[in-house]
C-alpha cells in the first residue's frame, strides 16, 4: 500500500470511528439529503452534526452541491480512490506470489544442492 | 452512476534462475499451488491448466476467513505464450466480479541466463467501478459497526 492510501486509509478509518458519523453515512447511503434533513434525528446541535459532516468531507466521503439556500449532501466513494485501492491490493498479492514463487526455486535449488552433498559422502 | 476506471498495475521481481525454469514454474499446477497462496496460510483445492492460446485455467484457493474455510476460484484464458520470454492471459474471479483483467509477463535473461528479471503487468478495466464501490462501502460500514459492537 503506498503512503498516501495508507494516510487516506488511516484518516477514513478515524473519520468512520464515530457512531454519529456512521449515521449520517448510512442515511446517505439511501439518497442525498439536505443538511437540516440530516440534523434533525440527532439530539445535538446543528453546529455539531455541520461538524461531522466537514470531517466527512474531507475524507471524500461525503460530497457537498448548493442547491438553491440548500447545502445538499450525497454519499461519495469516487472511482479513482476504487482504482488505486484495487491497484494496492493487486500489487501486494503479486508482489507476496512472485516472492513465494522465489521461494519455492530456492528451496528446490537447496534440495538438489543437498542431495548431491548426501551422494558424494553417502557409503553404502 | 456508470464510469469506467482504468487501472494498471506493475511489479518486477529478480529470480536467480533461468526464465526457462521461471516460465515454466508459472504454467506447473504443483509449482502454481504454492505460489499462489503468495505469503498466506491457505490450500490449493484444484488447480487445472490447459497451457495453450485460448486454453483455460482454474485455480481454486481455500483460505481461513474468520475462522470458515473460504474458496475463491481464480479463472482465465492463456492469450500469449512465448517460451521463455513472454506470457499473458486473462484473469478473473468470478464470485466477485464478471469483470476479466489482463496479466502478461515478460522474461528476461541476465548473467547468461542464470537470473530472470520478470515483469509482470496485470492491467485492469473496472466499468461501473464507482457502483460497486458504493456497495463496497456500505459493506464496510456494516462490518465496522458490527465490529464496534
Amino acid at each position: 500500500m503506498s503512503a498516501a492510501t495508507e494516510a487516506r486509509l488511516s484518516a477514513t478509518l478515524v473519520a468512520l470511528s464515530d457512531p454519529t458519523r456512521r449515521a449520517i453515512l448510512r442515511r446517505l447511503a439511501r439518497g442525498e439529503a439536505r443538511v437540516t434533513d440530516l440534523a434533525a434525528p440527532f439530539a445535538i446541535s446543528l453546529n455539531a452534526v455541520s461538524k461531522h459532516i466537514r470531517t466527512l468531507e474531507r475524507v471524500g466521503l461525503i460530497h457537498r452541491k448548493r442547491v438553491g439556500r440548500d447545502h445538499v449532501l450525497s454519499f461519495r466513494a469516487t472511482p479513482m480512490d476504487a482504482a488505486s485501492a484495487w491497484m494496492d491490493t493487486q500489487r501486494e498479492i503479486w508482489t507476496g506470489r512472485l516472492q513465494a514463487l522465489d521461494a519455492l526455486l530456492q528451496s528446490e535449488d537447496d534440495n538438489a544442492l543437498s542431495r548431491t552433498k548426501t551422494k558424494k559422502g553417502d557409503v553404502r | 452512476m456508470s464510469q469506467e476506471a482504468r487501472a494498471t498495475v506493475r511489479v518486477t521481481h529478480r529470480f536467480s534462475a533461468s526464465p526457462e525454469r521461471v516460465f515454466d514454474a508459472f504454467l506447473d499446477p504443483m509449482k502454481i499451488a504454492i505460489w499462489m497462496l503468495g505469503p498466506a496460510t491457505g490450500e490449493a483445492k484444484r488447480i487445472e491448466v490447459d497451457p495453450r492460446v485460448g486454453g483455460l485455467f482454474t485455480f481454486v484457493i481455500e483460505r481461513p476467513v474468520n475462522g470458515t474455510a473460504q474458496a475463491m476460484e481464480h479463472t482465465g484464458e492463456y492469450r500469449e505464450l512465448e517460451r521463455p520470454r513472454r506470457l499473458a492471459f486473462t484473469w478473473g474471479v468470478p464470485q466477485f466480479s464478471a469483470e476479466l483483467t489482463l496479466v502478461s509477463l515478460d522474461f528476461v535473461a541476465e548473467e547468461d541466463g542464470k537470473a530472470t528479471v520478470v515483469t509482470l503487468v496485470h492491467d485492469g478495466v473496472l466499468p461501473d467501478y464507482a457502483e460497486r464501490t458504493q456497495g463496497g462501502w456500505t459493506a464496510i460500514l456494516a462490518a465496522v459497526e458490527r465490529s464496534l459492537g
